[in-house]
């Protein structure tokens, strides 16, 4: 017998060998970039994000859940949901430095295109990456185990810096729309939007840098001049945004899903569920030990602003099977009737990264911070007219200053992005986590008045604790974490 | 025909003692007329007038046989039979007679197994041999045990010892009818195992099954029935302490919702007045909250109290029976043995039934050609477990809360009946293992056929091909009541329905030249040989949800969704070429030396083949001229060894960048993705083992005493393990050949007739010890995180330490004052009655740093002892076997002993002895419920996992001869009997598991059994 009968080619798989031979698989390898943001969702948006913040209170669970560290600001490095996604985020990195390393024999026309979407993708990840963790290691090429563990972490500053120069070259190759078949990819525009909110975030907590401000401007300035029924625009309705029927409709960019059972789908609806009846779905909610807190489910977000029921809704049935008030969930995602749906993580919505009533309000919240309310005013009523909500007007107390305006800025963003995973961020850069988050915790854990003081290493989360071991002693952990 | 009979007597004494000897088997040769010796050792038989031979028999004496002659008294005397040196042990691709064996290995027959009730060939070898170390590490019906030859020298590839079943190499022993088994030899020194190369690291267990015999068919019948209870349960709080502390959890919530006003002594009416007032309606959310339910005043009254572990076990029955016949002519010999095995498991809805059918077939077809072959189907029908595990019920059972409304029972949360609204959300594990339908089939086809051919002078030429093929089934039905979310839920709507197919095939072909040759005082045997093996999994799962209604498990795609539907595939060969050469010289001067070439398809381009050698001598001392006035010693024998062994046990394709489907939608419509999804590794290659063995066997006083003695080292070398990887590398984790573990040890094994005669005790005592370390790791020797769970790791690899070393926050008690916290090292956000760690390094704060080694999950010293007692007819047999200096991480413990779990579901009894305040501060080692520091893993799971087991006792009883019957035994039996340890983190202290936590393991059975051994 021959010993070529031990030259077993997987049966499985195709390898790497033999792949990225034509443009075909080329696009296969792009592909598998945008297949990396379909964890942002669950694990940067409502895990981390959307759980560190006010809009959910977890409750002390039953059995230990990651989230209820999260919500809790219990963390530790050995949080599980943070290993999770800082390596769900680095995945994203490397598949954009794949493609970007093996893109390089190739001249066909989409070649521009493919590296900006590989670079915007990676710029996205880092914005996430640098938000949660703080200063993070730079990687912009594939590594080798041995190059892996010498890879330093980098000041945020830099951090920043290395995000931008993927925004601006992915804004400078991007097309500014695609065909049908190609909707959903990233735009030049997307990029734009994207950069307009890191030099926001640049300008606010923990870079402070005040330069960051006008080139923010800019680029939300061209992306609002962009806006237009075919492109991005406010969504009329309120509802509407969040429909499988508008998917890239309205929004300057989304990640993508699709119902079918082919693990293209939404978990989110899901998630952030707890009982549906089954005229809503024929799957019901996780239901995580979470309740929402005063200020959404009460009587301080005023029902007259439509977004309220678009939002949230609380349905629980009794014991003879009628349905009665009770648990308060995020049904936002959920189409009420969604049909197609083969399993509780399939629902086919998408989840807006960038929407462009974000830009509207980070544009306002520029021009604000300029000191010029008057601009500001138009833009958050365009936002507020349009959810139900009176017009601000220069004589509104909102409007009496500067303080005030930021904070009607920020409360609009709140209703406006609830369950997005925008909140958390947004109090971080603005510099209200920790009086806002202390207060909050104060008023609904069973801590009560005990809860802790919280502080600036309450803003990021510690670098998980096998990444740390991977060569010990070479990183050190953020600070006020074991 | 009546041919004239005449009758011949006797007595039968021993050699040693001059004893007479009772129950003695007096048989004329070649027939089945025979008799026994009565208790004065005497006998009368009825023989032919002319010739005859009588055959005398008894268990640990020599045979002897005495032709008549015309004699009418014959009166032989027994010599005592020690493991006879002529006696033939088989060894790798043949057999060596037992004095001659140069390495180390150990064995056990067919006796042991069939005295007492095994139903599993795993659970024969439990503290039989010096160095084979067997784990039962869940009590599931037909799981397999955990077999270790001499410690663990792997890291991530499997350390499983190779099994080979006459002769054929197999995955695993299930479907292994224990009684068809003839003996068992484990092949420890790299030297004995060495013949089977890249698969010889874990040690070989060598399995013969029984072959026939010429002469008059013999049928046998053996069956045993037996009552299994649960051997242990976890300490919970019953369901007055647990209203107890869910009364106290209401105050606490109840004075913080408002500090200035709100006391714990308030009434029901007050509260529910004041919530009104601080305008927090009462809704049934808050009701609960913060008031106690008015039914607990009222006890059992008003609610049923469940005790949720005596809910889900029950004494359970399970009984084989086996039927065999043998025999053969001059030409043919046969052993055909069929069993039945119904095994209930202890706890509701675990069942196994296994069937077996094994034929041995032997014919001399001419001169010089021999045929053999062996036919082996098996079927298992199980219910797949479902308790053992994360998930699984019985961790569910321990942390069900303990009350449940009023009619609701054991039944609570399972429809029509619902939770406990005091509590959270659950269904009973009753319901749950009733109304999921499980059912596992597997069916096992074990055949081969070969023929052995006489060449010339001595050379034999075998050729063999066998096959080894498995088809697994398992189908899961979870119905919609079967949900704990049943309520509201539409019929089918929550139901799911799985089918699994697995199909494995395994082809070898081998052929093996063999030659034996004996000139003057010497001897010699030697083999040449060739094998290629290939094996391929085919498997295939469908599950779909949503089935119409809950009738039925069968689904089509038209009334029901589909959640997977899914083919994979894997195919592996490996071929070999070995050689070895056996030499004596006066069975004094023993050498052995061998070679063996293996090539894997699991391994990179760059090195698909190892070269595995080994030599080994011996030296017969009792055989030289010098010893022969020492008749003190009977025997003496020295060993050394030296060999190298492999171990390729990972999965298929480790060696390749393969690339995984990661697709994206884009308008609408699903694009195919692909991405990498590992590094490529040409150079994945063997991981070796070079060992080295020194033995010393002896007998003295007349073989009343053996004496084997061993002691080794194993360097294990380019140990393929899976690294950890920065996530910065777009991966976790990637299989190298990187790291060096050293194990070494020493193995006693005793067999001691302490008494001898009418009344025989026989001692058979074992005692291994093992120390193993890890001496290179990564490039730069990093330690390496293991026994990861969610929540982190709890162990690690570190150079210079044990495998596995439980690397944990050293939890030293709870800070019982804010005097405590203020003063002492804490982390940072410690409150009073949180644990308390030890500041490790001193620093005057508990950091990562003050993480410290505590132990690891491999034991030192391993014993095992039986005591054999027969008199007359009766034996008794005594079992017990112990580990000392291993520890356990209990992870179902962790989760109903752990800070943060609530006051809603169940907890360890120890919580009613929490810290509550200062003013309380409880046992000083449970912390408070709120505990801030909740989620570390810290010591507090770790737990010693010494042990000593009362492993069986069996009574056996054989009866008289009688002319219906050839042999007849009856015994009863007690399988874990008693355990003496101190785990309370889990049900058993052998329940290590898959990266050394005990997950929930499935209990272990004590079992009473009355079983029969019948030859006609």
């Amino acid at each position: 017998c021959k010993e070529d009968i031990l030259q077993i080619q997987p049966v499985a798989n195709n390898t790497v060998d033999g792949f990225y031979q034509n443009e075909i698989q080329v696009n296969q390898g792009v592909m598998a970039i945008y297949n990396g943001t379909l964890s942002l969702p669950e694990n940067s948006y409502w895990f981390l994000a959307e759980f560190r913040s006010d809009n959910v209170a977890a409750d002390i669970a039953t059995v230990q859940r990651d989230y209820s560290d999260v919500s809790n600001f219990n963390t530790t490095s050995q949080t599980q949901q943070l290993q999770a996604t800082w390596t769900d985020l680095f995945e994203i990195v490397y598949r954009s430095n794949v493609l970007q390393e093996r893109i390089q024999p190739f001249n066909f026309a989409r070649v521009p295109q493919f590296k900006g979407e590989a670079r915007f993708l990676r710029a996205l990840a880092y914005f996430d990456l640098v938000r949660f963790f703080g200063a993070v290691p730079i990687v912009n090429k594939t590594l080798t185990i041995e190059e892996s563990k010498q890879v330093p972490r980098a000041p945020v500053a830099d951090v920043y810096k290395f995000i931008v120069d993927d925004l601006l070259f992915a804004a400078d190759n991007l097309p500014a729309s695609y065909a049908a078949a190609d909707k959903g990819r990233a735009t030049k525009w997307a990029a734009k939007a994207l950069l307009g909110k890191v030099y926001l975030t640049m300008y606010g907590y923990p870079l402070r840098q005040t330069s960051a401000l006008p080139l923010a401007k800019q680029q939300l300035m061209d992306v609002y001049a962009a806006a237009s029924p075919t492109t991005f625009s406010v969504a009329a309705n309120f509802a509407d945004l969040f429909k499988s029927a508008n998917d890239n409709k309205y929004a300057v960019f989304e990640i993508q899903f699709q119902s079918g059972g082919t693990g293209l789908g939404n978990p989110i609806p899901w998630q952030q569920g707890q009982v549906f009846p089954t005229n809503w779905s024929p799957f019901t909610g996780f239901a995580a030990d979470f309740t929402l807190p005063p200020a959404l489910f009460g009587a301080n977000w005023p029902k007259a602003d439509k977004r309220k029921a678009a939002t949230l809704d609380s349905v629980v049935r009794n014991a003879s099977g009628a349905i009665v008030a009770g648990r308060p969930e995020f049904t936002k995602f959920l189409e009420k009737g969604v049909a197609g749906v083969q399993n509780r993580t399939d629902y086919p919505n998408n989840f807006p990264i960038i929407r462009f009533e974000d830009v509207v309000l980070m544009y306002a919240e520029v021009l604000t911070e300029e000191g010029n309310i008057a601009q500001a005013i138009p833009l958050v009523n365009q936002i507020r007219t349009r959810s139900g909500l009176t017009a601000f007007t220069l004589a509104s107390p909102e409007a009496a200053s500067q303080a005030n305006f930021r904070a009607a800025i920020l409360k609009e963003r709140r209703y406006e992005f609830v369950a997005e995973g925008q909140r958390w961020h947004d109090l971080v850069r603005t510099g209200n986590a920790i009086s806002v988050m202390t207060a909050f915790k104060r008023s609904t854990t069973a801590a009560g008045a005990n809860f802790r003081q919280l502080d600036d290493h309450d803003l990021i989360f510690p670098i998980p604790l096998l990444e740390l071991r991977i060569n010990p002693g070479f990183w050190q952990q953020n600070p006020g974490y074991n | 025909q009546s041919a004239a009979t005449r009758a011949v007597s006797g007595k039968v004494t021993t050699a040693d003692t001059k004893e007479a000897l009772p129950g003695v088997t007096v048989l004329l040769k070649g027939t089945t007329v025979g008799t026994g010796t009565g208790p004065d050792g005497t006998y009368t038989l009825q023989v032919p007038e002319q010739g005859g031979t009588l055959v005398f028999s008894f268990v640990g004496y020599a045979s002897k046989e005495v032709a008549i002659n015309g004699q009418t008294t014959i009166s032989p005397v027994l010599d005592v039979d020690a493991k006879g040196l002529d006696e033939v042990v088989v060894v790798g691709y043949g057999t060596q007679k037992a004095g001659n064996v140069t390495g180390a290995v150990t064995g056990i027959t067919a006796k042991e197994i069939e005295e007492r009730p095994v139903n599993r060939i795993e659970n024969a070898l439990v503290g039989q041999m010096p160095g084979v170390y067997v784990q039962t590490t869940t009590g599931e019906p037909g799981a397999e045990l955990q077999i270790r030859v001499r410690g663990a020298a792997s890291i991530n590839a499997s350390n499983d010892p190779l099994y080979v079943v006459d002769g054929v190499p197999v995955d695993n022993l299930r479907g292994i009818n224990p009684t068809d088994v003839a003996n068992i030899e484990v092949l420890k020194d790299a030297a004995s195992a060495a013949i089977y190369g890249s698969r010889g690291s874990n040690g070989v267990v060598l399995v013969t099954t029984k072959r026939g015999k010429k002469g008059a068919a013999k049928l046998q019948f053996s069956g045993y029935t037996g009552v299994q209870l649960a051997e242990s349960r976890l300490k919970v709080q019953s369901a007055e302490e647990w209203i107890q502390m869910r009364k106290e959890g209401i105050d606490i919530d109840w004075v913080n919702q408002n500090p200035a006003l709100n006391r714990p002594e308030d009434s029901r009416a007050t509260r529910l007045q004041r919530l009104t007032v601080n305008g927090t309606p009462p809704s049934q959310t808050n009701v609960i909250r913060y008031t106690y339910d008015p039914k607990w005043q009222y006890g059992q009254d008003s609610l049923d109290y469940v005790d949720w572990q005596k809910a889900i076990f029950r004494r359970a029955i399970m009984q084989q029976y086996t039927v065999g016949v043998s025999g053969g002519t001059d030409n043919v010999t046969y052993n055909v043995n069929g069993s039945f095995l119904n095994q209930n498991g202890i706890i509701l809805g675990s069942d196994l039934q296994r069937a077996t059918l094994r034929a041995n077939i032997d014919a001399q077809i001419r001169k010089g050609i021999k045929l053999f072959m062996t036919l082996a189907p098996s079927m298992e029908w199980s219910s797949l477990g479902r308790v053992d595990g994360t998930g699984g019920q019985a961790l569910n059972a321990a942390q069900m809360p303990p009350v449940s409304p009023k009619g609701a029972g054991i039944y609570a949360g399972a429809d029509p009946y619902f939770t406990y609204n005091y509590s959270g959300r659950y269904i009973s594990p009753v319901a749950v293992m009733e109304r999921t339908d499980a059912n596992g089939t597997r069916t096992r086809l074990n055949a081969n056929m070969g023929l052995n051919l006489d060449l010339y002078k001595g050379f034999q030429l075998q050729l063999l091909g066998a096959m080894d093929n498995g088809y697994f089934q398992d189908q899961i039905y979870t119905p919609t009541n079967a949900s704990r979310d049943w309520v509201g839920a539409a019929p089918g709507s929550l139901s799911t329905s799985r089918y699994s197919q697995t199909f494995n095939t395994r082809y070898l072909f081998q052929s093996v030249l063999n030659y034996t040759r004996s000139f003057g005082d010497h001897s010699l045997n030697a083999i040449l040989g060739y094998s290629v093996e290939r094996t391929k999994v085919d498997f295939s799962q469908q599950e779909n949800g949503q089935l119409p209604n809950d009738q039925t498990y069968l689904f089509d795609r038209a009334n029901s969704t589909v959640n997977r539907s899914y083919i994979t595939a894997g195919k592996e060969a490996l071929l070999s070429y070995f050689a070895r050469a056996q030499y004596d010289y006066k069975q004094r001067y023993l050498l052995s030396a061998s070679i063996r070439r293996d090539g894997s398809s699991k391994f990179g381009a760059n090195r698909p083949f190892g070269y595995f050698p080994a030599v080994s001598a011996g030296w017969r001392i009792s055989g030289e001229n010098f010893m022969q006035g020492v008749t003190f010693i009977s025997d003496l024998k020295a060993r050394a060894s030296w060999g190298v062994t492999g171990n390729n046990r990972i999965p298929n394709d480790s060696q390749f960048s393969l690339l995984g489907v990661s697709n994206y939608s884009l308008g609408g419509a699903s694009i195919n993705g692909y991405a990498p999804i590992g590094f490529q590794n040409r150079d994945l290659g063997w991981e070796q083992t070079a060992s080295w063995n020194y033995g010393l066997d002896f007998s003295v006083l007349n073989n009343r005493l053996q004496v084997t003695a061993d002691y080794y080292t194993k360097q294990t070398t380019d140990l393929l393990y899976q690294v950890p990887l920065s996530s910065l590398t777009g991966f976790t984790r990637t299989y190298v050949n990187i790291g060096q573990v050293y194990n070494q040890g020493v193995e006693l094994g005793l067999t001691s007739r302490n008494v001898v005669g009418a009344f025989e005790w026989t001692t058979n005592f074992n005692a291994s010890y093992n120390k193993n370390r890890v001496e290179k790791l990564d490039y730069d020797d990093t330690p390496v995180p293991t026994g990861s769970s969610p929540g982190g790791f709890v162990s690690l690899l570190q150079v210079g330490l044990p495998i596995n070393s439980y690397y944990l926050y050293d939890a030293i008690g709870v800070y019982q004052t804010q005097a405590e916290v203020d003063n002492e090292p804490k982390l940072s956000n410690t409150r009073v009655g949180d644990i308390k760690y030890r500041d490790v390094n001193g620093d005057g704060k508990i950091t990562d740093a003050d993480r410290t080694i505590m132990g690891n999950p491999t034991p030192k010293y391993i014993f095992g002892v039986t005591n054999t007692f027969r008199y007359k007819g009766f034996d008794l047999n005594v079992l017990v076997n112990a580990q000392q200096g291993a520890y356990l991480y209990s992870l179902i413990g962790r989760s109903i002993d752990r800070p943060g779990m609530g006051y809603l579901y169940n907890h360890a009894s120890n919580w009613n002895n929490r810290w509550k305040s200062e003013a309380e501060p409880g046992d000083g080692k449970t912390p408070s419920i709120t505990a801030q520091n909740s989620s570390l893993l810290d010591s507090r799971w770790l737990y010693k996992s010494d042990y000593i087991r009362l492993k069986n006792i069996t009574l056996g009883y054989t009866l008289p001869k009688a002319r219906f019957y050839n042999g007849a035994r009856l015994y009863v039996a007690l399988e874990n009997a008693y355990i003496w340890h101190n785990y309370t983190g889990g049900f058993s202290p052998e329940a290590l598991q898959l990266g050394g936590f005990d997950n929930g393991s499935y209990p272990q059975a004590r079992t009473y059994t009355l079983g029969f051994n019948l030859t006609l």
